[in-house]
């Protein structure tokens, strides 16, 4: 058994946890008056924290938050926003549409397009206009996906 | 939780409603503006709501609510200055002398002494006010641990912690609460 008074750290184990304790500590707080004052302090002090009265809101928590969240509907036309579902239209009908009337697309796309050419063959242009259109289009939704990334990051904490 | 990631936002009730005592234990603790308190609770919980999707399952829902609690108290403070992590060592070596010496001369003060001479119902009221003294970090510490009865490593995961300094931090806050109840005690027996 040890003769030297038991630290604080050693007291708060042997309240806390009695069974993980050292024979040698348990011994010590059974014959020495000092340490076992100190234990009861200790005891008194944890069964009183424990008394304390759990904090309760003035208000009704659930009520506020719901009130505040956005509804079913809300939440659907976030996930497929109005402007996303028109571009998608405009795309499916222009491509039906070129594919019913191929003169049609053909001429516009020469109207507008073929004559800023400058001499590069039809081809070429195709392409081109192809390779850029897809970049864009891959640019923009990892540009949005970033966006979205660090909205989230920032929001988080 | 999955009616809630449906869209279901009346599901989240639910979620509120098991998690509203551990989230108002963390926000009194550390918050004492009752005003400031209603902002923050709504801040927690539309953060939960819209990082619900994000949540990994790699702890409880409830310890990830009170990690979500505890950060948005500890940033109102540091935003307000009301706290100074980095001092909160230098802060507690600095007391660890003077308690000691408190320490020293309460040799005879045993529990059954303290009960004697304060009541229950006094000795309540001194720990409330000595809790309150003790720093939000401290406090809140306190309470996860013995009123929530939450494991170190639980603590650990709300308060991003390590298990070690949450073992050591709670050390220090239980010491000096002991330390301030005898030295309250000694006071009122002269």
């Amino acid at each position: 058994m040890t003769d030297k008074h038991l630290s604080d750290a050693d007291i708060q184990q042997y309240v806390l946890d009695k069974s993980n304790c050292d024979a040698e500590i348990i011994a010590h707080v059974h014959s020495c008056e000092y340490c076992d004052a100190k234990t009861e302090t200790y005891q008194l002090l944890f069964s009183e924290i424990k008394q304390e009265p759990k904090p309760v809101f003035d208000f009704d928590v659930s009520e506020l938050i719901i009130a505040q969240l956005p509804s079913e509907k809300a939440q659907v036309s976030k996930r497929y926003p109005v402007g996303y579902l028109i571009a998608c239209f405009l795309a499916v009908a222009v491509l039906i549409t070129g594919y019913l009337n191929k003169t049609l697309l053909h001429v516009l796309f020469k109207k507008y397009v073929l004559n800023i050419s400058l001499g590069i063959s039809k081809l070429s242009l195709y392409l081109v206009v192809t390779t850029a259109l897809a970049i864009l289009i891959f640019q923009s939704v990892d540009l949005y996906k970033k966006y979205q990334q660090k909205a989230d990051d920032l929001n988080f904490y | 939780m999955n009616e809630v990631l449906h869209g279901n936002s009346n599901a989240f009730s639910a979620i509120i409603k098991s998690t509203e005592t551990l989230v108002a234990q963390i926000v009194f603790k550390m918050i004492s503006n009752a005003e400031d308190r209603k902002d923050i609770v709504q801040d927690i919980y539309l953060k939960a709501y819209k990082n619900l999707s994000g949540f990994k399952f790699q702890s409880k829902l409830s310890t990830w609510i009170a990690q979500i609690s505890y950060n948005t108290c500890l940033n109102y403070l540091e935003k307000r200055k009301l706290i100074f992590p980095d001092k909160l060592e230098d802060n507690n070596d600095a007391n660890e002398e003077s308690l000691d010496i408190v320490n020293r001369s309460a040799v005879g003060a045993s529990a059954n002494v303290v009960e004697k001479a304060i009541s229950r119902k006094e000795l309540s009221k001194i720990l409330s006010t000595e809790i309150e003294m003790l720093s939000p970090v401290f406090k809140t510490l306190i309470t996860l641990y013995h009123n929530e009865e939450l494991s170190y490593e639980e603590i650990g995961t709300i308060t991003q912690l390590p298990p070690g300094t949450v073992k050591s931090y709670l050390f220090r806050a239980r010491k000096s609460l002991k330390e301030s109840i005898l030295n309250k005690y000694k006071k009122e027996e002269l």
